[in-house]
């Protein structure tokens, strides 16, 4: 027996057997489940792959199903470890109906959800997997995946999954390739000489291959930081004014040290935030940008030229993504905050009553957030100690939530 | 105090003190509670059970000190039950 056709079906043979045991996890709504069946069955047909490679086959045969399968680990465990965890009991399960229902309303009825906590701060979305077409996994910080309050950050990673949807990286990759050339040729063309003097301006005007080579990293973190700046006004089309306090609890005043290249700096980025809101009609308060502080640029010339280029690119086309947030917000039936929803669930909180009737996610995250950032909240509720008042909160948030959905199942009973 | 169905409906309807209502959420069916002549609402418990993990005390004496009781994550483990789906709570 070839020793690395063994260890590659004993491996496929383990993962196949964790698998098994994952099954019988409390899963508390079927997606994860799903996954896990349709992982399983990829394995099995793994097994059989390596199962059928001869002992006495070529070199470069046993090498490429063996170094198949290794990569097929490497790309499931962690997505494994992901299903596990979402059956975990700190998630807020009371959350998944309500953004399963979301979530199907902007990418489609047949859309799975997998919510999970993660040991990963930033929350964040896994996309493209193969194996799991239709599903979208979102990732929430594991010491917050309780809070409701925070549930509206997954508008955002919902807003990846869209962009990924819509292919929009196609959609506005001519038009940050063009926004680059123009940056790099009218406005910034002294400092690229300077750096790169080999390069003359005509290679940039001809799309010739030795500037691409230059520009390339700049298009690049462009595109990336349009996709963070869509999902963010897409977060908050969904959840309105409590996306932008999740957002300030989660992360304001940003983090030490040096930016990310794929985001826009956090002062930009909270400005981009305060222009979209404007056009949401999403209220913020003016100091709104004074709890989050500037954070470092990069100091290496060349990443510093080719991200404030991609910044220039990627901060013109804050109208157009804020006008496609709300082209797909009309093409699909996304419910949008209503101020006076939203205060008669606050009336409900304030006499420590979850909701009575069905209200929509975001009305009651916005409630919410309301009530939390009310100081006079329970003053006159001697029940309700001063300790207690977040707790209290957040399970009148979850029962309403639950509540909605109870009736929105009766609904469709009947 | 005991309410006639009707009374219950009354109450949860139009209560007679708005700052203090009786509530019960969700009512699925508010005309059942007023016809149903009882004076009695069948509830349904919530989606959250803890049960005792047994292996890790062998006596919970409630009359114990509340320093010296282990905290709830010790001697318990959550579960969430959705709508529609069977728990067992003994055996």
């Amino acid at each position: 027996m070839d020793i690395t056709i063994d260890h590659a079906r004993k491996r496929i043979a383990a993962i196949r057997a964790e698998i098994e045991r994952l099954k019988q996890s409390e899963f508390p709504y079927t997606h994860p489940r799903d996954a896990l069946d349709q992982l399983g069955k990829m394995f099995e047909r793994q097994q059989a792959v390596l199962e059928k490679v001869s002992p006495n086959a070529p070199a470069s045969v046993i090498f490429t199903a063996c170094s198949t399968s290794v990569y097929q680990l490497f790309v499931y465990v962690p997505i494994l470890g992901f299903i596990l965890r979402s059956a975990n009991v700190r998630n807020a399960f009371e959350t998944y109906a309500p953004l399963l229902r979301l979530t199907r309303s902007i990418l489609g009825p047949d859309t799975k959800l997998i919510i999970s906590s993660e040991w990963a701060y930033s929350p964040h979305v896994y996309q493209s997997i193969t194996d799991l077409p239709g599903f979208v996994l979102i990732g929430l910080p594991a010491p917050e995946s309780a809070n409701p309050l925070l549930i509206p950050l997954a508008g955002h990673e919902l807003g990846h999954a869209v962009w990924k949807a819509e292919n929009y990286s196609t959609k506005f990759g001519k038009q940050i390739e063009d926004g680059i050339l123009k940056e790099i040729t009218n406005n910034r063309w002294k400092e690229y000489e300077a750096l790169f003097p080999q390069v003359k301006k005509e290679h940039y005007l001809n799309n010739d291959i030795i500037a691409r080579t230059i520009w390339i990293a700049a298009y690049t973190y462009a595109l990336r930081q349009a996709e963070e700046i869509f999902c963010d006004i897409f977060g908050m089309r969904l959840f309105s004014e409590a996306y932008l306090r999740a957002f300030e609890y989660l992360i304001a005043p940003g983090v030490p040290g040096e930016r990310s290249v794929l985001y826009p700096n956090m002062e930009r980025r909270v400005l981009h935030l305060m222009e979209a809101a404007k056009a949401l009609t999403v209220s913020v308060e003016a100091t709104f940008t004074s709890r989050f502080k500037a954070e470092d640029e990069p100091r290496e010339s060349t990443t510093k030229l080719l991200v404030s280029t991609a910044d220039a690119v990627s901060a013109a086309l804050v109208p157009d993504l804020i006008t496609q947030v709300l082209d797909i917000a009309l093409s699909r039936v996304i419910p949008q905050r209503a101020f006076a929803k939203v205060e008669e669930v606050c009336a409900g909180f304030g006499k420590v009553i979850p909701t009575t009737m069905a209200y929509s996610v975001t009305d009651i995250l916005n409630a919410g957030w309301s009530c939390y950032l009310n100081d006079d909240l329970w003053k006159n509720y001697q029940q309700v100690q001063e300790e207690n008042r977040g707790r209290v909160l957040k399970d009148l948030m979850l029962k309403s939530l639950e509540v909605s959905e109870a009736f929105e199942r009766s609904r469709e009973v009947q | 105090m005991i309410l006639k169905g009707e009374d219950i409906y009354r109450e949860l309807t139009s209560p007679k003190d708005a700052n203090d209502p009786l509530v019960i959420t969700p009512m699925l069916d508010l005309e059942g509670i007023k016809n149903s002549g009882s004076a009695s609402v069948d509830m349904r418990l919530g989606c959250w059970f803890l049960t005792f993990r047994q292996s890790r005390i062998g006596v919970f004496d409630v009359y114990d000190k509340h320093a010296d009781i282990p905290s709830e994550a010790k001697l318990t483990k959550s579960h969430y039950v959705p709508f529609g789906v069977e728990f067992i709570k003994a055996s």
